[in-house]
């Protein structure tokens, strides 16, 4: 695997939301309990830390919808080049390497987020190689843009 | 080489890890600790774009993974307990690069 399918394959663990996240309790207990199941009692915690329950929606986002994989079809292309949505400010870019399908909690309901590998020229390039960000987070790198 | 099977007290070790709920959230960290949004990024292997977005309120405001609030939540343990933590364990925790 090339350091930057490594890459990819790390990011791609990473967009996990609670409400359509299986337990690793049902990981390591059973090879075939695939459906998500709900966490177990929170532990109560120190100051700053709040418990996952708290920051994600639950149940209503849970189920992939059922009409997949006939469902809107992706903005962008493998090998887009696109940018983050600025306010204003200096913004990161790169190209498109990866797409999946997930929960999208800012819009209650699922939609497309992207793996961008980032610009060397990047702001961010500096600490990290790729991130995911969603669908109406991103748009076309515009020309004479970034390099 | 095999992997080796766990005793009982490994396997329990694994259950509690996997039941852990540590997590601090980036609103909690920026205020604990004086830190710029690019390092808040370096800490959680994500771009900075990513993380103003965690601090924007309103339509622009995204959610951060239960990943990044882990990230978060261990570097912030590692700032409040680093001196206790003996140097051998630290290596191991976070070996240092000598190849640079």
């Amino acid at each position: 695997m090339s350091d930057q399918a490594e890459e990819a394959f790390a990011l791609f663990q990473q967009p996990v939301d609670i409400a359509h996240t299986p337990t690793n309790k049902g990981a390591i207990n059973s090879h075939s309990d695939c459906k998500y199941q709900p966490l177990p009692a929170v532990r109560h915690s120190n100051f700053g830390f709040t418990p996952l329950t708290k920051l994600h929606f639950t149940a209503h986002g849970a189920d992939l919808p059922d009409g997949f994989p006939d469902v809107e079809v992706p903005r962008f292309l493998y090998g887009d080049r696109l940018c983050w949505v600025s306010d204003g400010e200096l913004t990161d870019w790169g190209i498109v390497i990866g797409r999946f399908y997930s929960f999208t909690p800012h819009r209650r309901r699922w939609g497309w987020c992207y793996l961008i590998w980032l610009d060397p020229d990047a702001p961010s390039s500096g600490w990290v190689k790729a991130d995911i960000a969603w669908e109406d987070d991103l748009e076309p790198l515009a020309t004479g843009n970034g390099q | 080489m095999n992997p080796r099977p766990l005793n009982p007290q490994e396997q329990h070790l694994i259950d509690w890890y996997s039941y852990c709920q540590l997590s601090m959230t980036p609103q909690a960290f920026y205020a604990k600790w004086q830190v710029s949004q690019e390092e808040m990024a370096a800490i959680c292997s994500r771009s900075v774009s990513t993380v103003r977005s965690w601090f924007r309120r309103g339509r622009s405001y995204r959610r951060p993974t239960a990943v990044d609030l882990r990230h978060l939540a261990l570097m912030d343990f590692l700032l409040d307990h680093f001196q206790q933590i003996p140097e051998e364990l630290r290596e191991v925790l976070c070996p240092t690069d000598e190849e640079g």
